[in-house]
């Protein structure tokens, strides 16, 4: 009997949702293929994480007839367990927006043309050319790790220059440089493994429930099943995860360094600290003045003083949290036959003290001993897939060298240098330009200092992104000089003020490897065609490398007069892969991945070959192969059971220790107020987020009409109370306003998140309602990562403004 | 607030709903829910129950589901991506 497609996807659902209940009830999981299989209904299922959070959860992809028909979670990924969240399911959806970017697009006389490929990549290279010192490349942890290494070779390795960042400066450099100063080497010990073993699991400032809702249904689920599992959110607002939790403690944006200092004061006070762990594996630092990564070293009688003033009360003044909270939590850590998670993610990274804050968190697990053990770590999630994998591990940070060393380091340098095959000294000692300084040289005009001429902005969406977005996006309209570059799948914030728009490839319209949060590094073959003349992010890269090497850039060829993109077939002979129909001839991804391989062996980081990864659903690294050839898995770092680089014996040794001793960092930082909080002008907190069915800047999922129908626009989430004495109600038009923007919003009271009276909280995902017009550009000093939770605001009802009205940009904060 | 807009066209959902307790998926709990989309049940395990259902709001539908009483949580496990010609855009700056 024939049977039609709608039937057919019927049973195929039926099949997926029966898998999962069977496991559920505690069958074997029916196995499916890590390799592509094609249905009797002419559907080719194949594996790939999914393309938005750095959950990493793995899909099966459905493909017929070239395009992409039908999505189900993969039941054998570790991960996700065959679930995915609501954006997951959708996400082939995101290739089919109508308005795809189908051809190269140069502004001329204020206009977009279509041009050709191959005018396209020339004017990029004379441009280059002429200034290649003034010249970045904007990307993101969305490259996936070829991509992001083919930017970063060729920046640092080819042009020397070093003017490359990530967005992800912008979402996880406080977590980078709190776990550099404590382990000495970036990325968590643990891994989701964690989440079904804590007896204890604290959010800080984290809203897992929308954001990484895969991870937070893997621990309420074990609360369905009758274990007990305590869940604890300590947060500036109600959210949904709060509504799972058995301790809501709310705090004052910012006091959460006073709340961990709070616990570290108890532990020592009431002598519940672990003498026996601190004393084998620890050390305690405090900061210098001015603030840097590394501080200096401290005793633990002068960490003792230093916390002495954050007594219950104390904190319980500065944060809101009532101090028999505070006691609870630290009786919580003060107890070892307890196990217990902390995650986090934007919360505490978007922070003007965010290293300090990730620095306090590692260091209240230390010191109470809740480390190294399944279900007891201090664990950062990520918000996007491959930030972990392209953006800490290939290093495409301006002061990073693939594999997590530093460009400022000669040894480092000449490592790269013998992998890269280039001359000596031809790596640039000096870091480029964090994100918010470069996108600020870009906008100053050239006269002024403004000494970045060109960007190159691949996978990622600046426009809306970027905090104080006048001052670090826009004000770059009418510098005639400046030249602005988009590789993008759809028209964006971004590209409106382009001067050439490249249309980009896309997730399974590629090759792609992905690194997730739990160092689980995720390959995928390219399954449909991208459409129209869109192609590759690392082809473009790669073709303008070689077009510069025909105009004669020195630093295109390796000390042998090679291409340093030099790509060989199975028989030595060079494929020309910057030329678009020989680009798939070989594998690139396998070339470029199994070059930037070495660099992980450089500092136990090893990742697994190209062709295991094939074979997997993902391996956390260090994957390092035994005497049988076979290659294995790390999920506990710097544990004995579990990380094969520990020596015997030791039971927990922190190898790359800042200190040279193997031992972790316990740092002392103190509270310090944020730079701008409310006054008598703007007298509300405002703090910016994500929504569950939107990723990011809404770019993909807001073509998605499931996902736009659920949550069509922005809003400002208010307090009811706030609201009522302003005289908004629900669905009212409001403005937000601060000293460096304003927006027209509708409020939303009483939704799915509640404001404290004084704040409120307006998602970024709206294209058209810039709330980065109206956040602050204050970073982090050490990390540079900028806060976007906390910023102080008006807000009042549309066309009635308050009486006093002071100038926009009246404080010095406001400026660099 | 967030006002959705027309809703998609019909696609096919595989769902696996946890029950409050094992007998709580009755003739008349399926009943019900037939009335509001086009379900198809599975064998249910324990306190867990397959389905596939055609509908062209999965959220609306996901989060009457959930409102359930027999209901304790609804996961989706499987879903079809729209027919080519219902694809959309957004209000995106326009290129001009
Ligand atoms: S968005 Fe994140 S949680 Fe949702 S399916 Fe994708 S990876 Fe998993």
């Amino acid at each position: 009997m024939a049977i039609n497609r709608r039937e057919f996807l019927l049973s195929s659902a039926m099949a997926a949702a029966t898998a999962v209940v069977a496991r559920r009830a505690g069958a074997r999981p029916a196995e499916t293929s890590p390799t592509a299989v094609t249905t009797a209904d002419g559907i080719r299922w194949d594996k790939a994480p999914c393309r938005f959070c750095g959950t990493g959860c793995h899909v099966r992809v459905g493909v017929r007839d070239g395009r992409v028909v039908a999505i189900q979670g993969e039941r054998l990924a570790e991960v996700n367990k065959g679930l995915l969240c609501v954006k997951g399911y959708h996400v082939g959806g995101i290739l089919y927006g109508r308005d795809r970017l189908t051809q190269p697009l140069l502004r001329r006389n204020g206009n977009l043309e279509p041009i050709s490929w191959e005018s396209a990549i020339d004017i990029i290279a004379r441009r280059i050319m002429e200034k290649p010192e003034s010249f970045a490349i904007y990307g993101s942890g969305q490259w996936t790790i070829p991509e992001g290494y083919a930017a970063q070779k060729f920046i640092k390795g080819g042009l020397s220059n070093n003017h490359i960042e990530p967005n992800a400066r912008l979402c996880m450099a406080s977590a980078v440089t709190g776990f550099l100063s404590t382990y000495g080497v970036d990325e968590p010990a643990g891994c989701y493994d964690d989440l079904d073993n804590a007896d204890v699991v604290i959010m800080w400032g984290n809203n897992p429930a929308e954001m990484h809702p895969v991870l937070f249904s893997r621990i309420i689920d074990r609360v369905a099943r009758g274990e007990k599992v305590m869940l604890i959110d300590i947060g500036t607002r109600r959210t949904r995860t709060t509504e799972f939790c058995d301790e809501y403690l709310q705090f004052r944006p910012q006091t959460d360094l006073a709340i961990a200092n709070g616990i570290a004061h108890l532990l020592i006070k009431n002598d519940t600290w672990d003498k026996e762990f601190v004393s084998k594996y620890c050390n305690f630092r405090t900061d210098n003045d001015p603030l840097d990564l590394f501080g200096r070293p401290c005793s633990f009688e002068e960490y003792k003083k230093l916390l002495e003033p954050y007594t219950p009360e104390h904190v319980e003044k500065l944060s809101g949290v009532p101090a028999e909270k505070i006691r609870m939590l630290a009786d919580l850590f003060g107890r070892r036959d307890l196990r217990i998670t902390s995650l986090w993610c934007m919360g505490m990274n978007q922070h003007t003290r965010g290293t300090a804050i990730n620095r306090l968190v590692h260091g209240i697990h230390l010191l109470s001993g809740h480390f190294g053990r399944p279900g007891d770590a201090p664990t950062s999630l990520t918000g996007q897939p491959s930030a972990c994998g392209t953006a800490r591990e290939v290093g495409t940070l301006a002061h990073l060298l693939p594999g997590g060393r530093l460009v400022a380091k000669e040894a480092h340098r000449r490592d790269a240098e013998r992998i890269w095959n280039l001359p000596e000294g031809r790596i640039n000692p000096r870091p480029g330009y964090h994100t918010v300084l470069l996108w600020n040289k870009f906008c100053t005009p050239t006269a002024e200092g403004g000494d970045i001429s060109t960007v190159w902005v691949q996978v990622t969406n600046p426009g809306q992104s970027l905090p104080d977005l006048h001052r670090l996006f826009q004000s770059k309209k009418g510098l005639e000089d400046k030249f602005l570059i988009v590789s993008e799948v759809y028209p964006t914030a971004t590209t409106e003020i382009a001067d050439l728009i490249l249309p980009a490839a896309m997730w399974v319209e590629k090759n792609g490897i992905f690194g997730n949060s739990e160092r689980r590094t995720q390959q995928w073959f390219k399954m449909v065609n991208p459409p129209g003349d869109a192609r590759d992010d690392a082809w473009m890269t790669i073709a303008v490398a070689r077009r510069l090497f025909e105009l004669g850039h020195p630093g295109m060829r390796d000390k042998d007069g090679n291409f340093i993109f030099t790509v060989r077939d199975e028989n030595g002979r060079e494929v020309p892969i910057w030329e678009w129909e020989h680009y798939y001839d070989v594998n690139v991804d396998r070339a470029l991945y199994e070059e930037y391989r070495q660099f992980s062996r450089l500092k136990h980081k090893d990742l697994a070959p190209y062709d295991e990864l094939v074979k997997a659903r993902g391996l956390r690294w260090p994957v390092v192969q035994h005497e049988d050839g076979t290659w294995h898995e790390t999920p506990f770092r710097f544990s004995e059971f579990s990380d094969p680089y520990v020596k015997k014996g030791a039971g927990i040794q922190f190898y790359h220790s800042v200190t040279k001793d193997d031992r972790a960092l316990i740092w002392f930082c103190a509270y310090e107020p944020p730079p701008e909080q409310p006054d008598a002008d703007f007298p509300l907190w405002l703090c910016t987020g994500r929504v569950l069915e939107h990723w990011h800047t809404g770019t993909m999922t807001m073509r998605v009409p499931q996902l736009r129908n659920a949550m069509p626009n922005a809003y400002v989430e208010m307090n009811l109370a706030d609201a009522a004495a302003l005289g908004l109600k629900n669905g009212d038009i409001a403005v937000v306003e601060s000293r460096r923007g304003r927006i027209e919003l509708p409020v939303w009271l009483d939704g799915r998140g509640k404001p404290p009276p004084g704040s409120v909280f307006v998602p970024f995902f709206d294209e058209r309602l810039l709330i980065n017009e109206v956040t602050l550009g204050e970073t982090c000093p050490i990390s540079k990562e900028p806060d976007y939770k906390k910023c102080a605001v008006r807000v009042y009802p549309k066309g009635r403004p308050p009486a006093r009205q002071p100038a926009i940009g009246d404080r010095p904060a406001d400026r660099i | 607030m967030p006002t959705p807009s027309p809703s998609a066209p019909p696609t096919v959902h595989g769902l696996v709903i946890t029950l409050q307790d094992a007998e709580a998926a009755t003739e008349a709990f399926r009943e019900r829910l037939r009335a509001r989309a086009e379900f198809y049940f599975g064998e249910q395990h324990g306190k867990w129950l397959p389905v596939s259902v055609i509908t062209d709001a999965p959220r609306a539908l996901h989060g009457w589901l959930e409102q359930q009483p027999e209901i304790a949580a609804v996961d989706v496990v499987f879903v079809e991506i729209d027919a080519p010609d219902s694809t959309s855009e957004t209000s995106a700056p326009s290129i001009s």
